[in-house]
């Protein structure tokens, strides 16, 4: 059963992979990136910043959503509609590959 | 860690417990609790280009984040990561672009660093890049690299105006101020060392990264540049911060061969300058250098002497009122350290090779050569200076010196 699909296509059985279009790096708990197809910097916070540790390696969104929701000790719904929602923001700026139906 | 005032100011301290690879959450707590200027701090940080790094280590163990000079090195850590992430990117296309030409590329330095001895290249800040070219191919790399949004500040500029420098022209790209050295060698013309830029290639090491494969220098060649450049280039009075990082980083990698470096160092007659960055590494960021390294590679002087000169490299370091306050006695207690003549490097010494070591430094008013700014009949004044001397080596010799 997978979440509702809206945006790229992404759903919670979607896998997930950071673009080598892009370069980052760790700073005190944050992450700095930045997109070489945008030339855009982008800032990720403490949470952002584990999902994007855990993109660097294909992953499912389903398994982001686990890890994230047994660290921080989300609620499952309200975690899978944050996760889905961060992921689609990465998504539609370029900085992670997405396969459906793998 | 020298804990004496004459040597180091707190800011000073702090910024050197971070480029120890592991500094300890409760060393950092300790100097932070001393009582930190934060703009001072930020400053200095700047100037050594430590600011990502320094703002890592210290707010793992959590700083007055609500302090504003807490912020400013924060946002300024922030651009310097976004710098080097620039940077990164820059050195990808320029690789590429060399590549396509069949050019063979070495990343020196901290470009080379970034991608071996560090776990990512942003966790090696560096002002530019530095890149090894095979001499035939310099002027060629250099000219299209200028086709590809590259641009000379001196656009006419013919390479043999640059024959006794180690690198072309340095190339710009904006917006941002970055830069590119296209070296053709190692070291500048008139250096002392028998060493042949050939060595570099001889062994240069294929190593994989960000989807891509870069020939950087042997582990040996590394810590040697870093020392020699350090020791030699900037009369260790310029990029201590990252030298010191640098040493602990390469040989923390894990397998390093001893014998092979001090082989190399004592067949280049490098040896002291060797010998003198690895001690400091040893001593202020805790690189894990072995007792009989430094016997190998030690100087013919008394400990006694030894300490003493350690304090003056120490005081040196960073800018600061501490700093040796005359240039006349910097150059002398800096050949009482490397012995050029026992090393067997004749007459040549950094001053004579190039400006950059003393405009790098930023000295002081104070630091500028005497001939500068003294007209012979200043009497007053150059008695005073002679004092100032005095005094200071009065201070190296009554200064305690804890180490790491």
């Amino acid at each position: 059963m997978s979440a509702s699909s809206e945006g790229h296509g992404i759903s919670t059985d979607s896998v997930v992979v950071a673009t080598k279009d892009q370069v980052s790096s760790d700073l005190a708990g944050e992450t700095v990136l930045l997109s070489m197809q945008s030339a855009m910097y982008y800032g990720l916070d403490e949470v952002g910043s584990r999902i994007w540790e855990l993109v660097r390696e294909p992953i499912r969104v389903s398994d982001i959503r686990d890890t994230i929701g047994r660290e921080y000790d989300v609620e499952r719904e309200r975690c899978e509609a944050d996760v889905l929602g961060f992921v689609r923001e990465l998504a539609e700026k370029g900085l992670i590959e997405v396969t459906n139906g793998a | 860690m020298p804990r004496d005032p004459v040597s180091l100011s707190p800011e000073a301290q702090l910024l050197l417990l971070s480029a120890a690879l592991s500094p300890g959450d409760a060393a950092l707590r300790d100097a932070l609790r001393v009582g930190i200027d934060w703009e001072k701090l930020r400053a200095l940080a700047e100037y050594e280009k430590a600011t990502s790094v320094l703002l890592r280590q210290i707010a793992a163990v959590g700083p007055d984040v609500g302090d504003e000079g807490y912020q400013k090195l924060r946002q300024s850590a922030t651009m310097s990561t976004i710098h080097m992430l620039q940077l990164e990117l820059l050195l990808h296309q320029t690789t590429d672009i060399l590549g396509r030409e069949e050019i063979d590329v070495i990343l020196l330095k901290g470009a080379g660093l970034g991608y071996t001895a560090f776990p990512s290249f942003a966790d090696r800040p560096m002002g530019d890049l530095d890149v090894l070219v095979r001499p035939h191919h310099a002027e060629r790399a250099w000219s299209l690299l200028q086709t590809h949004g590259w641009t000379s500040p001196e656009p006419h500029a013919k390479a043999e105006r640059f024959s006794g420098h180690q690198h072309l022209p340095r190339l710009l790209r904006e917006p941002g101020a970055f830069r590119l050295e296209i070296h053709d060698n190692v070291l500048p013309e008139e250096h002392p060392f028998r060493f042949s830029t050939d060595t570099f290639w001889a062994r240069a090491e294929r190593v994989a990264a960000k989807g891509r494969t870069f020939l950087v220098p042997h582990p040996t060649h590394q810590l040697w540049h870093v020392c020699v450049h350090f020791a030699w280039s900037h009369a260790m009075q310029w990029g201590g911060w990252r030298t010191l990082r640098d040493s602990a980083a390469i040989i923390q990698r894990g397998g390093f061969d001893w014998t092979d470096f001090i082989e190399f160092a004592g067949r280049t007659q490098a040896a002291t300058c060797c010998f003198w960055t690895l001690r400091l590494a040893r001593h202020l960021a805790g690189a894990d250098v072995p007792d009989s390294v430094l016997v190998s590679l030690r100087p013919p002087k008394s400990e006694f002497i030894i300490e003493r000169l350690e304090r003056h490299f120490v005081s040196n370091l960073f800018p600061s009122e501490a700093r040796c306050p005359s240039v006349w006695l910097t150059h002398w207690l800096w050949e009482a350290g490397i012995s050029p003549r026992w090393s067997g490097h004749g007459t040549a010494r950094p001053w004579q090779v190039s400006g950059r070591w003393m405009a790098g430094s930023a000295a002081p008013e104070s630091d500028r050569p005497e001939s500068d700014r003294m007209d012979g009949r200043d009497i007053t004044r150059r008695l005073r200076k002679i004092g100032a001397g005095v005094a200071y080596l009065r201070r190296l010799g009554a200064a305690r010196y804890q180490s790491h």
